[in-house]
């Protein structure tokens, strides 16, 4: 059994020694959004000292195994076929069509 | 993989400018030439794993991760990205079907590099190698993998195997054959760290040779050589071969071996580059929930997934080595002993030299 918040407590001491390098060294934090001062191909986070850089790949293994502890294993593997990180709420809406009218009834949700 | 394949092929990453916040998908419908009412859906296929994104519906915009795919200096990356979701993709969803109908006799037939996913994907009885370099075939599946292993040595930090070896030892004169050396991206890598006046020459298929004369030839000299065949020039300081004997079973690299090794003279130099495999206790992880989250490492992820793909393209897995103490036993060295130097290892790669008669 594993001890999710051990686990949390774990990836924060590894984030803590990148965010603390990102400071120290003025760089700015990886973003899903690209920008003009950050050449994706050579961004910090690819270009880390090599204590740094094991703690970055601490934090990936350790938040990779969060998100699959909690999943549901069966959704789990459902969604391993379909490529899709099932750590995303993707609302569900469902529209049942009467052939030829208007939608019967519409029910929204998540997966 | 699909969807990556697609955008990759048409050229979406390059289409939405780096800058934009945003660009209708009927714009880049119109300007991929390809109908809206399937493109989008490949592309929301890619945004949610952050591969592009749709900051307003129906509109798209780079990720950082998209806007890689703009830039001139991953373009080789992106040839290795096709290979793989192109060749690799249509072979591996043959692997069940080749495993059912020739793994149990891999031992008996005689020619198991042409039992593979890839034959029975692609519907034919060519080799890999034989059938991308076909005419009809070069400009789509032989040029790319030319490039594509350009690529490839990018992405494995050719560098850090290269530089761990003392090139300097050579001087005017001596000669580097780079066997299978494909285009010349490594020999000119290596040309960089000899002294003035070593010749680094880089042998393989005509048109192989053709395509890399026109990109290294300047550089390096390239001249066609099928390495079944008795290789040309003796003596020379240097026969290197990178990542060729994983490409073929035992048998085969025997063949290659025994040419290069003919030509040796007793001062010539054997390195070989490639993946030394690892032994099962290396690979076991799962015996509690602690060795579960920290026992998959990168490297095992790579070396799996690359020993699938040559499985399914080639029949071989993915290292002609067997361990470090055992490297190469399957295959002849100068002395028969089987004793092999490593050098600089990167991940999972090594280089290894024969040690010869020590």
């Amino acid at each position: 059994m594993t001890d999710l918040s051990e686990l949390a407590k774990r990836l924060q001491e590894q984030l803590d020694v990148l965010t603390k390098h990102l400071a120290k060294e003025k760089l700015p934090a990886p973003s899903f959004i690209p920008s003009a001062e950050v050449d994706p191909l050579n961004a910090p986070i690819q270009n880390l000292p090599t204590d740094v850089d094991e703690a970055r790949k601490k934090a990936q293994a350790l938040s990779w195994s969060i998100t699959r502890l909690l999943s549901p294993p069966s959704a789990y593997l459902s969604w391993t076929i379909f490529q899709v990180p099932q750590q995303r709420e993707l609302p569900l809406t469902i529209v049942v069509l009467r052939r030829g009218g208007p939608a019967l009834h519409s029910r929204k949700g998540h997966w | 993989m699909v969807a990556l394949r697609f955008i990759l092929e048409k050229g979406i990453g390059k289409i939405i400018p780096v800058s934009s916040p945003g660009m209708h998908i009927s714009e880049i419908s119109e300007k991929a030439g390809v109908p809206e009412n399937r493109l989008i859906h490949l592309m929301r296929q890619l945004s949610i794993i952050n591969i592009f994104r749709e900051p307003k519906p129906r509109v798209f915009a780079h990720s950082t991760a998209s806007s890689v795919l703009a830039s001139p200096g991953f373009a080789n990356m992106t040839d290795l990205l096709l290979h793989f979701s192109d060749e690799g993709y249509k072979c591996s969803g043959y692997l069940p079907e080749a495993i059912d109908l020739y793994a149990d006799k891999f031992d008996k037939v005689e020619k198991p590099e042409l039992r593979t996913a890839f034959n029975l994907a692609f519907n034919t009885d060519m080799h890999y190698f034989d059938y991308i370099y076909t005419p009809e075939n070069i400009p789509r599946y032989g040029d790319r993998f030319g490039r594509s292993m350009m690529g490839g040595a990018r992405h494995e930090l050719v560098a850090v195997t290269i530089d761990s070896y003392d090139w300097t030892q050579f001087e005017k004169g001596d000669k580097i054959i780079d066997v299978g050396g494909g285009v010349g991206h490594v020999g000119v890598w290596i040309s960089k760290l000899v002294k003035p006046g070593v010749q680094i020459i880089i042998q393989d298929r005509p048109s192989v040779i053709e395509q890399g004369r026109k990109i290294h030839g300047h550089i390096v000299d390239l001249e066609p050589h099928n390495f079944f065949e008795p290789q040309p020039i003796k003596g020379a300081q240097v026969y290197y071969l990178r990542l060729i004997l994983h490409d073929w079973p035992d048998t085969v690299c025997k063949t290659i071996l025994g040419h290069i090794v003919e030509a040796m003279s007793a001062d010539s130099k054997l390195l070989i580059f490639d993946a030394v495999w690892q032994e099962d206790e290396w690979w076991g992880c799962g015996k509690d929930d602690e060795d579960m989250i920290t026992g998959w490492t990168q490297s095992k992820r790579h070396m799996n997934i690359r020993t699938l793909h040559m499985l399914n393209k080639l029949g071989t897995n993915s290292s002609p080595f067997k361990s470090d103490d055992q490297a190469l036993k399957n295959v002849p060295n100068r002395s028969g002993t089987s004793y092999w130097g490593v050098w600089g290892s990167r991940s999972d790669r090594s280089m290894v030299e024969d040690y010869g008669n020590l």
